[in-house]
């Protein structure tokens, strides 16, 4: 390897003389296809490779078979657009300020996971040490925590009825109810403004006050929930194996699908394509979108009930647990596992964090993996250790929530909350259009606006997200078939009776666009029935209305 | 052709004219006596501006003029002039007959001027050829015969016609502006006026010009009208020669007086006439020819003469005298293209005109079309732009630009920041030694430069050998120096004592940092130091003996490292080399006894006694015994080599001990935990065994937490009887042959649990005895083997958890529904027969009957086959095909149209354009609109192609 390295940088120098003098005679010249690069280029291509990969959509196609001149020609234009944009995008990392890092093993018998809360937190800055903190909930039983999308507000929601919300950063409670009945799982909805929580019986949305805002009825017992924040859709599992998707906006029920699998074990949500993934007893997870009856994938993951399962941002991997003491990585593009690992204990909860930190907490202690997957490799390392643990104090871990653009884990457990520092967990930098952790009261009410504008319809959730827009390659048979021939016609006028009066009412617009004054037809005569009866109603109002008004003011009367 | 219609639209806008030119009794008076005035000044100057006029009245000449004729002869107290005129007009010879074929019937011997406008217009449709030969006429052409037939004629008649209405349009306006005129400058001289007075001059002329838009014209600007006359009246001429030439009546004399006449007019050469007429002609003359083409030199008699074949024509050449000579053909005599033709080469002319004109646009619409954004109003490139205010321009060598730059560049002056004043200086020195050379002769110059020359080189060998000097440091200097820099390392080897660090291992540090330190003197001081940088930037070792020997120093030294890297042997290489060599072969040494122990290893389980067995061999105890060795000695090499691969790994681990882990506090490690793997003939068998488990997932739960079981041995048994594990008691592990008595032990206990279930304990190990005697059985899964001790412990936990959910057939369920959704997505068969048709049904109908019907009209519908499945290959994987409605509606149907195929397609659609995804930049580059027009601006059209 030196021995080359020297010949390389020995030759260098001549390299460079004798290319660079027919640069600057005759630039003109075409280099020969096999001739090296200058170094200027290969740190151009080089750099134009980094950004591909980060931020490249695909391969370029080729134009040169084109024939149709204008469609190659804008297909060159696309092409150099997206390049630019690739490259632009990959400039602008000089924006995020924030760099990640890990605790790093000064020597080779140093192990991070041997390193405790108390340590770190007497070497961070003292703003950083007061995130990990611990809260001492004795009485009301397992707690389950989550976190807003802003990674500012806490949820803590004991089984025995307790609920608290707060801003842990400030320090300050939101709420506090004590509901008097069981709770099993609590969720904030797109803001932290408002939060779900499946009651014994049913599933309630409070407001931060602590106000009951709705009862959602229909979805009963429910074990567990996770809110889509791009559809603004809550779905909700309970023990009757009913998957139900609602949405928050408009109220309205989706889609109620059945999961035929009985009470599930686990439940989570894929933040990449918003697909639900339920485990079952049998060991068995589902994929599920609200727009197909049945799962859309199913698979056999662990020997006995699965526990839990948590999917890394970037929709490429799936770690789950299950009660055989299994913690499985899958590929869940391929559907394939990567790599199996046994813990001494069925692993309770598990979270990925936004730079794939793998916390899972199993009995009474919690143990976070680093590089259990990596998309840079072509074949996944097995890692051999943990980077960091936590607990073995008798605490049963009940949930563990890695807090966004923290490097904050929240595990919730039957004796409260604790807040642990695990450094490079966090995204460092945050997108502030689409999530500020900082955000005014006024950017919230915004922020707000804007989501609900830019709603995703539940129909467009499926396992490759980027289908939109896609040729649709049925064939013409299948969509035949879709068709639904026996459809009633639409009945146009009985649509319009209600609407719109006056010169240019529904009405007189379709019986105009009819046309042909002459035909008189049942369509016609309906038209025009309508129209006398529309007429009638107003002059009637109207003629109420002077009578209201009195003789003098009568002639303010308006249609 | 052109239209016919068109011509009705003349008559219509002649009375127009000619009600407006007509004025009242006591203006006309007025007017006709400014007329007179007009005249006589006009004749005097020439009259450039009547000239227009009789032009333009030329096309629209049968209103105005012919009101005035009439005008005049009602005016009483004009007649004696125009008496006059008349006479004068009456010597003059008369013209072709075929130009008084236009004079109206009615008309008298005078009168044709005025006429002859209205057969243009309005009696072109109505009146025939023959009637408009009236009676008058008869008497006059009584001799002539006209050539061809009355159609043939009107043929001619026609195409005149046609090409009257091309001009209509000017005749129109023409009619237009007059009026107007009319109105306005009624002081210039009226129409009316000027009229008279050109028609009094030039009787003949206006005669002629009647015949002119009478036939065939086509007004052209009036420059080119005078030399379009003599063309036109030619070829006017030509027809009547041509008639000329058939006839042949009896009134010869008569027709050869009147042909002098003609030949009069038109002879170029007959000066008398030309000067008659000079005043008029320039201005008269000039109207356009016929086919629209201008002709330098002048029409001969001879022209037309040449073509006449007629002896009394001949006759008349004689008497004119200049006729002998035939001159050559001119082309423009030759008879015209058809209408056809020509207009077809006339549009093919104009159409390439056209198109160079619409080539020129080419580059610019296809420049726009092509433009990403385009800005109304469209900004001319040609337009300069401000320097600079794209590209920053160089400061330093531009002058300053703006009065902006100017001040600033005077300020910074005042301030001294700039030395453009010392600039200034020095070239102004420059230039005037420049110029005091250009004075001098070549020779000195150049003997100055060679001074100059040879000064500069003395200088730099000053500086070099200045800064070499420089360098050189006296002896103290180095002492004191080195003796600090000694102290100091002295001080650092004293604190490491201190630390505990031992004198060898400071003496070894020493020696590998020298090492490296010399390594790097080596490898990247020769090439990169400043010694070395500034050899090659000075290019002194060209001229330099040391300088050139240090360089080849450095290249063979450089060659040398190369060498030493890629390990060859450096013969002059320095003796350090070589001992840095020594060491490390010293250092590889103990690798090296690893090597030479593995080999001997091998050989050893490599040998077999392959030569042939003595007697004794042979014997059957004697075998048994030799085996039996073997697998001693086999067990010992493979522990040997075990420990000979597993040294590093032994350091490292933490965990000696090999089978199940111990969770919970440290204390409950030591217990224990191990399986007995066998079991004396005199022991209890298994079965018996006191200590029981029957629930077993409890005990997975409470297992890790809980401390072992003191001292007996346990069997973990699932409810069902299956075998978990086995722990061997350590008394039966303490002899030293423990192993192989374990495995023949282990026999009873074996069969006991394959008889419970066979496949269940295909791989299981036996771990070497402990210190204490402990013996480990593992059960090990095959994809398992070489797990290190956790994952060992933890496998044997999952074969327990496998064998607890054994139970359940989860994996045949799985497997079932996925050939049940394999089944249902793939091809089905649709049984499309219907009951009752080509069969019975109902009562009575045997089975058999039935039976046959079942599958008679059978279709197959296609789904998806089980290897094109995307889990085709996914063990414990089903992944639905079914066909998502909902997601439909948002894929496109078709490929949309400039796309050929899908890629292209789908290609156009990935990159998101959201200010989400994107960098502002970006973001608003891809959102900008095509066309951008600045509000309030007013968008001309271009004017001229920009690119």
């Amino acid at each position: 390897m030196d021995a080359v390295e020297v010949r390389q940088t020995l030759t260098r120098p001549e390299a460079s003389i004798t290319k660079s003098a027919p640069q600057t005679v005759a630039k003109k010249s075409s280099r020969p296809p096999t001739a090296p690069l200058n170094p200027e280029a290969t740190a151009l291509r080089k750099r134009e490779e980094e950004a591909q990969s980060i931020y490249g959509r695909g391969k370029k196609i080729r134009t040169d078979g084109i024939k149709d001149k204008k469609l190659r020609g804008n297909l060159r234009v696309l092409e150099a657009k997206y390049k630019t944009a690739m490259l632009k995008a990959r400039d602008a990392e000089i924006l995020l300020e924030h760099e990640s890092g890990f605790l790093e093993p000064e020597g080779e018998l140093e192990r991070t996971y041997k390193i405790r809360q108390d340590e770190i937190q007497s070497s961070v800055a003292v703003e950083t040490a007061k995130k990990g903190f611990e809260l001492k909930l004795d009485d009301l039983g397992p707690y389950k925590a989550s976190y807003s999308r802003t990674g500012r507000n806490l949820i803590l929601a004991g089984r025995k009825g307790h609920i608290a919300t707060m801003n842990w950063r400030d320090g300050t409670l939101g709420c506090e109810l004590h509901l008097g009945e069981t709770i099993r799982d609590a969720t904030w909805l797109h803001n932290n403004q408002f939060f779900a929580v499946a009651q014994k019986k049913y599933t309630y949305i409070y407001d931060q006050a602590g106000v009951e805002v709705h009862k959602l009825t229909s979805h009963i017992e429910v074990t567990n929930m996770e809110f889509l924040p791009y559809h603004f859709l809550l779905a909700t599992i309970g023990n009757a194996g009913y998957l139900k998707y609602t949405d928050t906006s408009t109220g309205q029920m989706v889609a109620e699908l059945p999961t035929k699998m009985g009470s599930p074990t686990a439940f989570a949500q894929n933040p990449y394509n918003a697909i639900i993934h339920v485990g079952h007893q049998n060991g068995a997870i589902t994929l599920w979108s609200p727009n197909s009856t049945g799962p859309l994938v199913k698979i056999l993951a662990h020997r006995g009930p699965v526990r839990s399962m948590a999917m890394d941002r970037e929709g490429r991997y799936m770690v789950t647990t299950g009660n055989d003491s299994k913690m499985a990585i899958w590929d869940i593009r391929n559907f394939k596992p990567v790599h199996e690992y046994y813990l001494h204990q069925p692993g309770a909860s598990l979270a990925i964090s936004d730079r794939n930190l793998t916390a899972v907490g199993w009995g009474t202690q919690v143990s976070v993996w680093r590089g259990l997957f990596d998309k840079a490799h072509a074949d996944q390392e097995k890692v051999q250790s943990p980077y960091m643990g936590w607990g073995g104090e008798g605490q049963r871990i009940e949930r563990v929530r890695w807090c966004p653009y923290e490097d904050i884990l929240g595990i919730s457990h039957d004796k409260g909350f604790s807040s642990i520092i695990v450094p490079g967990a966090g995204e460092p930098n945050f997108d502030a259009l689409e999530v500020n952790p900082y955000e005014t009261k006024k950017q919230r009410q915004e922020g707000e606006v804007k989501a609900l504008l830019n709603k995703i319809q539940p129909g467009m959730i499926s396992l490759n997200p980027d289908f939109i827009g896609t040729l649709d390659l049925a064939s013409h048979e299948t969509k035949q078939k879709e068709k639904d021939l026996d459809r009633k016609p639409v009945d146009k006028i009985e649509e319009l009776k209600h609407r719109g009066r006056g010169r240019n009412s529904a009405l007189r617009r379709l019986q105009r666009k009819r046309g042909q004054k002459n035909i008189v037809d049942e369509k016609r005569l309906r038209i025009e029935d309508l129209r006398k009866k529309q007429n009638k109603r107003e002059q009637e109002k109207m003629k109420k209305q002077e009578e209201a008004y009195g003789p003098a003011l009568s002639r303010f009367v308006r249609k | 052709m052109a239209p016919r219609i068109a011509r009705s639209s003349l008559p219509s806008a002649k009375p127009a004219a000619t009600a407006k030119s007509k004025p009242t009794g006591r203006k006309r008076a007025r007017i006709q006596k400014r007329a007179l005035d007009a005249f006589a000044i006009a004749s005097a100057q020439g009259l450039d501006k009547p000239k227009v006029r009789r032009n333009r009245l030329g096309q629209a000449e049968g209103g105005p003029s012919g009101s005035m004729r009439k005008r005049r002869r009602g005016g009483s107290d004009d007649e004696d002039e125009d008496e006059d005129e008349e006479e004068e007009v009456r010597t003059r010879p008369k013209k072709g007959r075929f130009d008084e074929l236009d004079v109206d019937e009615g008309s008298d011997s005078e009168g044709n001027t005025w006429t002859m406008g209205q057969v243009d217009s309005e009696g072109d449709s109505d009146i025939d050829s023959d009637e408009a030969f009236g009676e008058s006429d008869e008497e006059k052409f009584e001799g002539w015969t006209f050539r061809g037939s009355e159609s043939q004629g009107k043929a001619v008649k026609k195409k005149k016609k046609v090409k009257e209405v091309e001009v209509k349009g000017d005749e129109e306006l023409d009619l237009n502006e007059e009026a107007d005129e009319e109105e306005s400058d009624e002081e210039s001289l009226g129409e009316d006026a000027v009229d008279l007075a050109t028609m009094l001059d030039t009787y003949e002329d206006s005669e002629d010009e009647g015949k002119k838009s009478n036939g065939s014209k086509k007004k052209h600007d009036a420059s080119s009208e005078s030399e379009d006359d003599d063309a036109d009246d030619e070829t006017s001429d030509e027809e009547s020669d041509e008639s000329m030439s058939d006839a042949a009546g009896p009134d010869d004399e008569d027709d050869l007086a009147r042909l002098h006449s003609l030949v009069e007019t038109l002879h170029p050469d007959n000066k008398s006439a030309k000067q008659k007429f000079r005043g008029v002609d320039t201005h008269e003359g000039r109207a356009p020819s016929a086919f629209g083409l201008v002709s330098e030199d002048k029409f001969d008699i001879r022209d037309f003469v040449s073509t006449a074949a007629d002896p009394q024509v001949k006759a008349v050449s004689k008497q004119v005298g200049t006729l002998h000579k035939p001159l050559k053909k001119d082309p423009k005599l030759e008879p015209s293209l058809p209408k056809r033709q020509k207009d077809k080469i006339d549009r093919a002319v104009a159409n390439e005109k056209a198109k160079e004109t619409l080539e020129r646009w080419v580059d610019t619409v296809k420049h726009n079309r092509k433009a990403d954004h385009l800005t109304f109003p469209l900004v001319d490139p040609e337009v300069a732009q401000p320097r600079g205010s794209k590209h920053l321009l160089p400061t330093s060598t531009t002058a300053p630009l703006t009065s902006l730059e100017n001040t600033i560049q005077s300020i910074l002056e005042e301030s001294g920041l700039a030395k453009s004043t010392a600039n200034k200086e020095e070239d102004m020195i420059r230039e005037f030694e420049e110029l005091k050379t250009n004075k001098m002769p070549l020779e000195e110059v150049q003997a100055r430069r060679a001074e100059l020359r040879k000064q500069r080189e003395l200088l730099f060998r000053e500086e070099v050998r200045a800064r070499r000097i420089k360098k050189i440091k006296s002896k103290a200097f180095r002492r004191v120096h080195r003796k600090e820099r000694e102290k100091l390392a002295a001080m650092d080897r004293d604190a490491f004592a201190a630390d505990g660090g031992d004198s060898e291992l400071d003496e070894e540090d020493r020696i590998t940092a020298d090492r490296r330190r010399a390594e790097e003197r080596m490898g990247a001081k020769h090439r990169d130091s400043k010694w070395a940088k500034a050899m090659k930037k000075s290019g002194r070792s060209v001229w330099d003996e040391d300088a050139r020997s240090g360089v080849t120093e450095m290249a063979r030294k450089n060659e040398e490292l190369r060498r030493r890297i890629e390990g060859k042997e450096v013969r002059e290489g320095s003796e350090g080399v070589t001992s840095d060599e020594d060491e490390e072969s010293g250092e590889d040494s103990d690798a090296d006894q690893d090597a030479s122990l593995q080999r001997q290893l091998e050989r050893v389980s490599g040998s077999k006694d392959d030569g042939a067995y003595s007697r004794l061999g042979a014997l059957d105890f004697m075998k048994r015994a030799d085996a039996a060795r073997k697998t001693q000695n086999d067990e010992a090499v493979e522990r040997m080599r075990r420990e000979l691969a597993g040294e590093e790994s032994e350091e490292v681990e933490e965990d000696e001990t090999i089978g199940r882990k111990i969770f919970g506090p440290r204390a409950e490690l030591k217990m224990p935990l191990a399986v007995k793997p066998t079991r004396n003939e005199f022991e209890e068998p298994e079965g018996s065994s006191d200590v029981e488990m029957d629930d077993l997932p409890a005990m997975i739960e409470v297992a890790p937490s809980n401390p072992a079981p003191s001292a007996v041995g346990k069997a973990f048994k699932k409810g069902k009887g299956k075998k978990a594990e086995v722990i061997a008691k350590p008394e039966q592990a303490k002899k030293p042959d423990a192993p192989k008595k374990n495995q023949k032990a282990k026999g009873p206990a074996v069969k006991a649990g394959k008889a419970a279930e066979p496949e269940l304990l295909p791989g299981e190990v036996h771990s070497a005895p402990d210190a204490d005697g402990w013996v480990t059985v593992n059960y090990q899964d095959e994809d398992e083997a070489g797990g290190n001790s956790d994952a060992e412990s933890v496998l044997s936990q999952r074969e327990i958890i496998r064998r607890a959910f054994a139970g359940d057939d989860v994996e045949a369920d799985f497997e079932a529904e996925k050939e049940a959704a394999i089944a249902d997505e793939g091809d089905k068969v649709i049984d499309d027969t219907l009951p009752g048709w080509g069969n019975w049904v109902g009562e009575g109908v045997s089975r058999r009957e039935k039976a046959k019907h079942k599958g008679r009209v059978v279709r197959t519908e296609k789904g998806i086959a089980r290897e094109n499945r995307k889990d085709a290959k996914l063990k414990n994987v089903i992944i639905s095909h079914k066909r998502v409605k909902k997601n439909s509606g948002y894929l496109a149907s078709t490929l949309p149209f400039p796309f050929t195929n899908r890629a292209e397609y789908e290609r156009s659609i990935r990159m998101p354009i959201g200010p989400d995804w994107n960098v502002k930049e970006t973001f608003q580059a891809n959102t900008k609109p095509r066309v951008l027009v600045k509000p309030g601006a007013v968008i001309t059209p271009m004017e001229k192609p920009l690119v």
